[in-house]
């Protein structure tokens, strides 16, 4: 594709996160929104999200999702539905042969993934998943890693916390753990958002909402399948979690092949409980060295027995939805591969399953596609 | 204890630790260390020669403060001239051993201190009056990574253990852990009450040693990392916690001697109790068993079976 290729989007649902992605795109000179659509009989907060989102970037809404894929210019879908939507919506997407970026993670099942990438490998376009891997400290030690700077990776400890919300905890017992299957709950009133999620929930399952980016961090990053998952979730911050038996905080241990493992500490933790939005920091421990790379602080720093490089880098990070946009770009060019494609994203998806799977069996369970 | 004044204290060690907390005598009130012997090759019989040389009044006490320069056979010798024995870390990794020589304290009339130096530390007093003044509320989750240790080493998984248990001051309900050969080891303690705890210690390839804490409450945080000074947070409008640094393991060590000289004097609690100690032993023989398996223990099922029988 040439290099001064406009790419047509259309973006599919605003139920979540796509107003967080779409300004981005909207800015990029390699891209134009040109219409946003979801299907029709959507509750009302979101049909009121996709409204003012469409109005802000001065593109119809329709409600319609077939007319916009059939819409004139359209070359790329931005899916960003609930998560108990996207397996059908995705799949839907991937279909129509447009290339795809889509919200994290990628569906709520391994089925629906394996769906969405048999669907992909037969129409061939490009896809991104949204994750936390356009931060260029993480990108920096991908290098270092992959220049063998602290040789074989032992293992991964990975924080990864939102301070947001406001923990309100009781002594009262928390609810059994509720079944799969319902990922959100909404606020009533469809304003309040007391999560601090930008999208008016009450509660949601936070393993799959953030210690999704941790997963994908210990994957990338190692480039090692996950061949184990042992995980808990018995404790909480907030009462609407508790009292609704949905996980707000979670810890996992994974076994990674070769013999390496990692370990998370993921949820949202309450504003109070840190100073700087909450611990996104890695620790990666390899037989020649060691990197501890720290986002809020914006630090990647290399301890190595085989770099003559050694020291903090410290990060001028441009916004990272930025840096996954203009990635994405460069995707579709066909210039690079994707950080995080369908494939990587059963694995993710397949992965944080297995940890439901271990809480719920009390045993260390192997993920069918990790 | 001499109620005209300070417990007379001797320390053995590697010279490091030795000279460390040497250089904090008189800090306390409780003690003042009044002979050394520093044993960096581990050279136990010197230590033997040492401990038997020592004039009988001396000392009250005798302190162990490194794996290499402790034994049982020492911990009894010392007992056996009526001293009190506190040793920084687990004696032995034997629960019954660790009870035959319990028993011999108690007949001496002596106090037996094995282990919980860990929990003394400026990081770890800060989370543990955090947590004690409820300004964390719950405990939700507490991190720990060592780095720059020997994963397979009885005294620095001990001590984490010890460690989280006195944080989380409740039953631990599932243990879990796996190691990446013989350089990492990574366990979790999952509590009856819901909590978690991880633990890492491993080597720590082309760094000085790293040592992080991060406590997390339901209610607050505490932060204990290398990238800052240790960082309590609070509720917002309870203030903005503390900062602190230490340069080297001397006031922790004179912290928990002060301790155990207050336990010895009748005036608190050990810095860890007997049955403690033995609890931690359990676990890591329980970690063993998981390292084998694969698979997490359920303590819980364990203890029941152990009630049926």
């Amino acid at each position: 594709m040439s290099s001064d290729h406009v790419y047509g989007v259309a973006l599919l649902s605003n139920a979540m996160h796509q107003s967080g992605y779409a300004p981005g795109m909207a800015r990029h000179p390699r891209l134009r929104v040109l219409v946003l659509a979801d299907d029709p009989g959507q509750e009302p907060l979101v049909v009121q999200r996709n409204r003012e989102l469409a109005d802000e970037l001065g593109v119809s809404y329709i409600e319609d999702v077939d007319a916009a894929l059939r819409w004139p210019g359209v070359e790329v879908l931005s899916v960003c539905p609930q998560i108990e939507r996207r397996g059908d919506l995705v799949r839907r997407a991937a279909a129509s042969g447009k290339h795809l970026w889509l919200d994290k993670p990628l569906a709520p099942t391994v089925a629906d993934c394996s769906a969405i990438v048999d669907m992909v490998q037969m129409t061939g376009q490009k896809t991104s998943i949204v994750s936390h891997l356009g931060y260029d400290h993480i990108q920096q030690a991908r290098g270092w890693i992959a220049e063998g700077r602290i040789g074989d990776i032992l293992a991964i400890h990975a924080d990864v916390h939102f301070a947001k919300g406001q923990p309100d905890r009781t002594d009262t017992p928390p609810a059994a753990p509720a079944p799969l299957g319902r990922w959100t709950y909404r606020t009533p009133d469809g304003i309040s958002d007391p999560t601090e999620s930008g999208h008016s929930v009450i509660a949601k399952r936070e393993l799959y909402e953030i210690g999704y980016y941790a997963v994908v961090h210990i994957r990338y990053l190692s480039g090692l399948p996950i061949e184990g998952v042992f995980a808990r979730t018995g404790s909480h911050f907030s009462e609407a979690h508790a009292e609704r038996g949905v996980e707000d905080f979670a810890t996992m241990e994974l076994t990674l092949g070769g013999g390496a493992i990692a370990t998370i500490t993921t949820g949202r933790i309450g504003r109070a409980s840190h100073p700087m939005n909450g611990s996104n920091h890695l620790t990666v421990i390899g037989t020649e060295g060691t990197l501890l790379l720290d986002l809020r602080r914006q630090t990647a720093e290399l301890c190595s027995g085989v770099s003559g490089q050694q020291g903090t880098t410290i990060i001028s990070r441009d916004d990272a939805s930025d840096a996954l946009v203009n990635h994405f770009v460069r995707v579709l060019d066909g210039d690079e591969p994707a950080w995080a494609d369908v494939e990587a994203g059963r694995a993710h998806v397949a992965t944080l399953l297995a940890g439901y799977e271990s809480v719920a069996m009390g045993t260390v369970v192997r993920p069918e596609f990790g | 204890m001499d109620e005209q004044g300070p417990l007379r204290l001797a320390i053995v060690g590697t010279a490091t630790s030795v000279r460390q907390l040497a250089r904090r005598s008189g800090e306390f009130a409780s003690f003042r260390v009044t002979s050394e012997c520093a044993a960096d090759d581990g050279d136990l019989s010197a230590v033997e020669d040492w401990l038997d040389g020592e004039p009988k009044a001396a000392a009250d006490a005798v302190c162990f403060l490194d794996e290499q320069v402790s034994s049982v056979a020492l911990a009894e010798r010392g007992i056996a001239r009526g001293l009190h024995v506190w040793c920084a870390g687990p004696l032995t990794g034997e629960a019954d051993v660790l009870e035959s020589v319990a028993a011999q304290a108690a007949t001496a009339n002596v106090t037996l201190v094995c282990g919980g130096a860990a929990g003394y530390t400026g990081g770890a007093r800060l989370a543990a009056d955090a947590l004690a003044s409820g300004a964390l509320g719950r405990l939700v989750c507490l991190r720990s990574l060592q780095l720059g240790s020997d994963p397979h080493a009885r005294w620095p998984l001990a001590e984490q253990l010890a460690l989280a248990n006195s944080l989380a001051d409740d039953m631990v309900a599932t243990v879990y852990a796996q190691s990446a050969g013989k350089r990492h080891l990574s366990v979790s303690l999952s509590y009856a009450g819901g909590a978690t705890a991880l633990l890492a210690l491993g080597a720590a390839p082309g760094t000085p040693p790293v040592s992080e804490l991060m406590v997390l409450g339901n209610r607050g945080a505490f932060y204990d990392t290398m990238a800052s000074t240790a960082l309590v947070m609070l509720p917002a409008g309870e203030g903005d916690g503390g900062a602190y640094r230490e340069e080297d393991a001397g006031p922790a060590l004179a912290r928990w001697a002060d301790r155990c000289a207050q336990a010895a004097a009748g005036s608190a609690a050990p810095p860890v109790t007997v049955e403690q100690s033995r609890e931690v032993l359990v676990l890591m023989s329980y970690i063993e068993q998981v390292l084998e398996s694969g698979e997490p223990m359920i303590l819980r099922d364990v203890e029941e079976d152990e009630d049926d029988e």
